[in-house]
């Protein structure tokens, strides 16, 4: 250091202070990146996850009575919870929870004695096989997302619970980071804490449609016909099975619509809902949305097995999640009158099929009872506006009996064959964004339906007690094929 | 004692935050390879670059400088010189002042028939130190000619060029021969720190690049059985055997039908690494001076790349046989900048345009990180509170000079410096118009200062008088 000395007349202690204070400076740059990218944050993630695993939060005796206190009592049925993202809540709102809080929400069902089970387990057991157990929910995550499985899957390992994913096929084969590739599924899958069902290929984005950007899975495309749009379905709900059967060996049982949207509301055709209703049936034995997150019910097997819902958990407490799965449980708990018609029977696809199908018996099926004053524990959608037909008038409100409407009219005029019920909604297509307010005399129930020309389309649904509850397509976040989202 | 411990604790922290850097790097390989199938072109471009930059960072922290093992060979200090009237004189006291033994060193100035002042400095140096030789040739030729014509004056041998513009650690003479006691090291270049690195940002964010330039890429491949792509011109020494044979050729160097005028130091360089050794010499250290001002640095560096381009297509087809893994790093140094306009226009592109957003951030901050480890490395070596200013050079880099690759292609043809008036045409020197004036015997040499001292006092310098600042040695490309 010869050249020091040499120096020495240049150097001096504030040179000294200014090199030791630009490195904290230095730093900055890489901080945001590893703090306001989805990328960078990621990787923060990784390298918090290495070094501090999750761990589940040690519960105080008292803790421990209060959820062993709050547990539901219930068996032969299961509540599905919804979860998106683990992380940090940077912008992407309510479809991420931090990891602390998922580990606070494990265990507290554990201390409840809640026993998780899979889609797949679920969906055997509706169909005869053994039975669920006693206080059975259903973890699940939609989309296969990194971050999700990244810190979830260590707590469940701790927590001796197993989730459900429901992949994107098509973004876990394009090797980006925001959403975990198959090699990373598949040893997730391996695990056995990891049931890994579908969430389409590619249809998990929005498409341009004359009404704004809606759902590519329950919109039809440009000039895409009903048979098109039927062809373009099937192939993406075969692909997305494939891709998961190749990579796990195992078949997928169950679907999750993306954006919790399968064709009641954010659609341009009213035939779709029935189209994919048959589409989904022919490759998943269950399928959920997320509609009406106030009256989510537990899930018996009766009823639409391809209408199921789930609870989409948010940054609540663990011992709040309690309550609300207790509420399910006691929303359900008047055995619930269950379905009494038989499902339906389901029009054969027909390659020549384009008009919307002229009625088809309670679409999803009678299912759980109708919204109705004397029956808050319904299950649809509740009272959304349709559009009165000129020729039918307005179907009875609360009539239990799905709505038959005479005669064929021909697709994009206003009256829409009902296929979902007698509460159904459906945007006419053409009809530009649609406010309709519906104000019923019988019913107590106040429903506005709110279709917007833009993402994320909202509908508020106002039910006793009036909760507003937002279901929909938020948090939308653009990736790879342009705007894969959350739901 | 208190300073000391500040300095520690400084280069403790330094550590410490460069293990999390690369740390940071270490990390984002997932998200590299993770684009790898989507975006081969870019995630393998990322993948080699941070490769090349951490692997020449490993090789340099293993370098160290060749101790004095006592060799002490005859040496002539070759300075040419081309209107430096302000310079020239603190130039040749630093040379003359070198501590080597007198009888053994001889300093030629040479003047290439400049405009100014320069001679006639010149000859103020002869009179108070008649042990120098001065010559000008009368005319000019460009540097190549008033350096050719100090090395067939020279009888030393090993030649040390020094650039007008730099100036001499009084050790340098000493540390630079060292390496020649190797019988295979055909050329030797020093280390050059910028003598007006407190000036502004440009020349604080010089000083951290030629920092960079010399002690870690020039110690990476000295340590790589000696590849040294350039020796300097501000500090550099040749066997005069291994120069001799090849003089002429370099000398009148034509490129595309036009005589290569810069880039001296580098096609000297280049002939002589063919079937020579070149080595870097941490320990002999020069201050020269660059570029204040944005123009005279932009011209400079497209000169730079200019004569690195035309060698560089030399260094292709001989490399190769050279240590495997230097020529792995040179083949690399030399495709990088031909993808890098690309990858930096990909990167922007593809946020414009759609794509994945993710992209241009990590591109981003990839080379912000890289540009940090540069710059930690010399916060590590250097408390002098300039280190994060090399970051400025990369932001400038790739934000502007990585274009320069191609601009410097489609320029090839013009042959200007950019800062010198004229444009020189190759002519052997008519020694008619030479004037030399020898050593002179029969007067003891004079000493020109004490050792120890800094040769060249501020005053030798003087901002803003100049109209230009020549500092014409090439440092890395």
């Amino acid at each position: 250091m010869s050249r020091h000395a040499l120096h020495a007349a240049g150097w001096s202690m504030r040179q000294l202070l200014t090199g030791l204070l630009a490195i904290p400076l230095s730093a900055i740059p890489l901080i945001g990146y590893l703090n306001y990218t989805p990328e960078g944050r990621l990787v923060r993630d990784k390298a918090v996850v290495a070094v501090m695993p999750p761990s589940l939060p040690t519960l105080s005796p008292r803790q421990l009575a209060a959820a062993a206190a709050a547990a539901p009592r219930y068996s032969g049925a299961v509540l599905a919870l919804a979860y998106h993202g683990i992380g940090s809540a940077d912008g992407e709102g309510r479809f991420v929870i931090s990891p602390k809080r998922f580990a606070e929400h494990l265990a507290v069902l554990k201390a409840a004695g809640m026993r998780t089970v899979t889609a797949s387990e679920v969906a055997a057991s509706f169909a005869g096989g053994p039975a669920l157990p006693p206080k059975a929910v259903m973890i699940t995550f939609d989309d296969g997302r990194t971050d999700a499985m990244l810190y979830a899957d260590p707590l469940l390992a701790e927590a001796g619970m197993k989730a459900t994913m429901f992949v994107i096929a098509g973004a876990a084969s394009d090797h980006g980071v925001y959403y975990a590739a198959w090699d990373k599924l598949e040893s997730y899958a391996k695990s056995g804490r990891w049931d890994l069902e579908a969430h389409t290929d590619e249809l998990h984005r929005m498409q341009q449609t004359a009404l704004g950007p809606l759902p590519a899975l329950t919109s039809r495309a440009g000039d895409e016909t009903l048979a098109e749009y039927r062809q373009r379905v099937r192939k993406d709900l075969a692909a997305s099975s494939e891709a998961i059967e190749r990579h796990t060996g195992r078949r997928p049982v169950a679907f999750a619509y993306p954006f919790g949207a399968y064709g009641a509301d954010r659609s341009n055709d009213p035939g779709i809902r029935q189209v994919l209703h048959e589409e989904v049936q022919r490759r998943f034995a269950l399928a959920f949305h997320q509609d009406d997150q106030d009256t989510i019910p537990l899930l018996d097997g009766s009823g639409d097995r391809l209408g199921l819902r789930r609870l989409e958990v948010r940054d609540w407490s663990g011992m709040s999640l309690l309550r609300r799965i207790s509420d399910a449980a006691d929303r359900s708990r008047p055995t619930e009158p269950a379905p009494t018609e038989p499902p339906p029977l389901l029009t054969p696809f027909d390659p020549g099929y384009t008009a919307p199908t002229p009625t088809l018996p309670g679409l999803p099926p009678a299912a759980p009872p109708t919204t109705g004053p004397a029956e808050p524990t319904g299950g649809r959608r509740p009272a959304p506006a349709r559009p009165t037909s000129p020729t039918t008038g307005t179907p009875a409100l609360g009539s239990p009996a799905p709505v038959s409407t005479p005669g064929t009219t021909a697709p994009g005029a206003t009256t829409t064959p009902t296929t979902g019920g007698p509460t159904s909604t459906t945007s006419p297509p053409g009809t530009a964004p649609t406010t309709t307010t519906t104000t019923t005399a019988p019913r107590p129930t106040t429903t506005t339906t709110t279709t917007r020309p833009k993402p994320p389309t909202t509908t508020t649904t106002t039910t006793i007690p009036p909760t507003t509850t937002t279901t929909g397509n938020n948090g939308c976040r653009s990736h790879g094929q342009g705007g894969v989202c959350k739901g | 004692m208190f300073k000391r411990m500040l300095h520690g604790l400084l280069k403790a922290v330094i550590v410490v935050y460069a293990v999390l850097v690369l740390g940071f790097v270490w990390l984002t390989k997932d998200l590299t390879f993770a684009t790898l199938r989507r975006d081969p072109l870019f995630a393998s471009y990322s993948i080699a670059v941070v490769i090349y930059v951490l692997g020449r960072f490993a090789f340099s922290l293993f370098y160290r400088s060749k101790p004095d093992v006592g060799h002490r060979p005859t040496v002539s200090i070759v300075i040419p010189a081309f209107n430096e009237e302000d310079g020239i004189i603190g130039t040749i006291e630093s040379c003359l002042a070198a501590d080597y033994p007198k009888h053994l060193v001889e300093v030629i100035a040479v003047d290439d028939g400049s405009t100014d002042r320069t001679w006639a400095r010149i000859q103020e140096a002869k009179a108070r130190w008649p042990q120098l030789y001065a010559i000008t040739l009368g005319r000019n030729y460009g540097k190549r000619g008033a350096m050719a014509e100090g090395i067939r004056r020279a009888r030393g041998s090993i030649l040390v060029f020094v650039d007008s513009d730099s100036y001499l650690d009084h050790d340098a003479v000493i540390n630079i021969v060292q390496p020649f006691a190797d019988r295979r090291v055909g050329a030797v270049v020093g280390h050059a720190d910028v003598r007006n690195s407190s000036v502004n940002w440009m020349t604080k964010m010089q000083q951290v690049r030629y920092y960079s330039a010399f002690r870690v890429i020039k110690g990476t491949e000295s340590m790589l059985s000696g590849t040294v792509t350039c020796a300097s011109g501000c500090c550099a020494a040749y066997r005069r055997s291994v120069v001799m044979p090849i003089l002429k050729e370099w000398e009148f160097q034509t490129f595309l039908g036009r005589p290569a005028t810069f880039g001296d130091d580098r096609a000297l360089t280049n002939r002589i690494l063919a079937h020579h050794r070149v080595v870097y010499q941490e320990s002999a250290r020069a201050e020269t001076i660059a570029p204040e001002r944005p123009r005279q640095f932009f011209r400079q560096q497209l000169r730079w790349k200019k004569s690195w381009l035309r060698e560089s297509m030399e260094v292709l087809r001989y490399f190769w046989r050279k240590n495997p893994i230097a020529a792995i790093f040179t083949y690399a140094s030399i495709a990088f900048p031909f993808l890098a306009p690309w990858v930096v226009v990909h990167g922007v592109l593809g946020r414009l345009w759609g794509g994945s957003p993710g992209g241009l951030w990590f591109y981003v901050i990839g080379t912000y990180a890289m540009a940090l480890l540069y710059s930690l490395f010399y916060a590590f070596k250097r408390h002098d509170g300039l280190w994060f200013h090399g970051m400025t050079f990369v932001a400038l880099y790739m934000g502007v000079l990585v274009f320069q690759t191609y601009w410097g292609i489609f320029t090839m043809r013009d042959t200007r410096w950019g800062t010198r008036a004229s444009t020189v045409e190759h002519a052997d020197i008519d020694q008619q118009l030479v004037i030399a004036l020898p050593p002179d015997a029969s007067k003891p040499p004079l000493e020109p200062a004490a050792a120890g001292r800094r040769f060249g006092s501020a005053d030798d310098y003087e901002h803003g008088r100049r109209e230009q600042a020549p500092a014409r040695q090439e440092v890395e490309q």
